[in-house]
């Protein structure tokens, strides 16, 4: 990703605060984040398992009221670090993800690139700080997902 | 371009005051019922057995996204004797009627006999 290109996470927030329909979600969702993550940790309920065979996360949590529709795709490393992802919102009437046709793409992008991130930190391209409070990575690494 | 605080300059670009408010109490709400809990060596599983809730349902409430209502937030209280909002007092005003230097309202005007009085005077 070039210095210019978007990240994922900012094209998920982009595309949403451009919506009144999900500004409210979008600005909850990111207070929660702002507020709870680094002062509680990411605690493994606070998001739902989104993964086909990789750990795949999204937000809002589980049990978060199915009127916010609002999903964030992520990768929970630790209760430190999280890689978030891009999203959209879900389709009410369907269950899967993989069946919505806003988020599909989004959430086997987000697979794809969870079992890439694990690879590498197989692979020590990505390493942990002693403590596992951070991780440390090349400034230009590129991912490659076919 | 800088991208370590994407979530605090959206926050900054749209100031919500009231979704702070909600997203703070909220939390507080919830950490106040985990406090709770973990004191009394319970599990929300246990809540949702006190309420004659789903644990799903419980967990739901507890997650800090919800948006509880108040009469969920009752029912926590009244099964955990426990208040989690607090309103304050309502005052009890007194009321006290002070005179200061009054002088009396009724106009003094001239006395005038009664026309009774005169007739009776007559008589004499």
């Amino acid at each position: 990703m070039g210095d210019d290109e978007k990240s994922l996470f900012e094209d998920f927030i982009d595309f949403h605060k451009a919506d009144k329909k999900w500004l409210d979600d979008l600005i909850i969702m990111n207070l929660w984040l702002f507020k709870n993550i680094p002062n509680k940790g990411a605690q493994e309920d606070f998001f739902r398992h989104e993964g086909i065979k990789s750990d795949t996360k999204g937000l809002p949590p589980k049990y978060v009221e199915t009127k916010n529709l609002l999903r964030l795709y992520c990768y929970r490393a630790n209760n430190n670090v999280v890689f978030l992802f891009n999203g959209r919102s879900k389709t009410k009437s369907v269950s899967k993800a993989q069946d919505c046709p806003n988020v599909r793409e989004h959430f086997h992008l987000a697979n794809k690139i969870v079992v890439k991130l694990n690879e590498l930190f197989k692979e020590k391209e990505i390493q942990w700080t002693k403590d596992y409070s951070d991780i440390i990575i090349e400034k230009n690494l590129v991912i490659e997902i076919e | 371009m800088e991208r370590n605080n994407i979530i605090s300059d959206f926050l900054n670009e749209f100031n919500r005051p009231d979704l702070e408010k909600f997203v703070e109490k909220n939390t507080a709400i919830t950490d106040k019922i985990y406090a709770v809990l973990e004191e009394r060596g319970l599990k929300p599983a246990d809540l949702a057995k006190m309420l004659d809730k789903s644990p799903s349902e419980v967990s739901k409430w507890l997650s800090g996204m919800h948006n509880l209502t108040l009469k969920s937030i009752t029912k926590i209280e009244a099964v955990l004797g426990i208040d989690l909002v607090h309103i304050d007092a309502q005052k009890e005003y007194v009321y006290l009627k002070i005179k200061v230097n009054e002088k009396k309202s009724a106009v003094e005007t001239p006395f005038e006999p009664s026309h009774y009085t005169k007739e009776v005077a007559g008589y004499y």
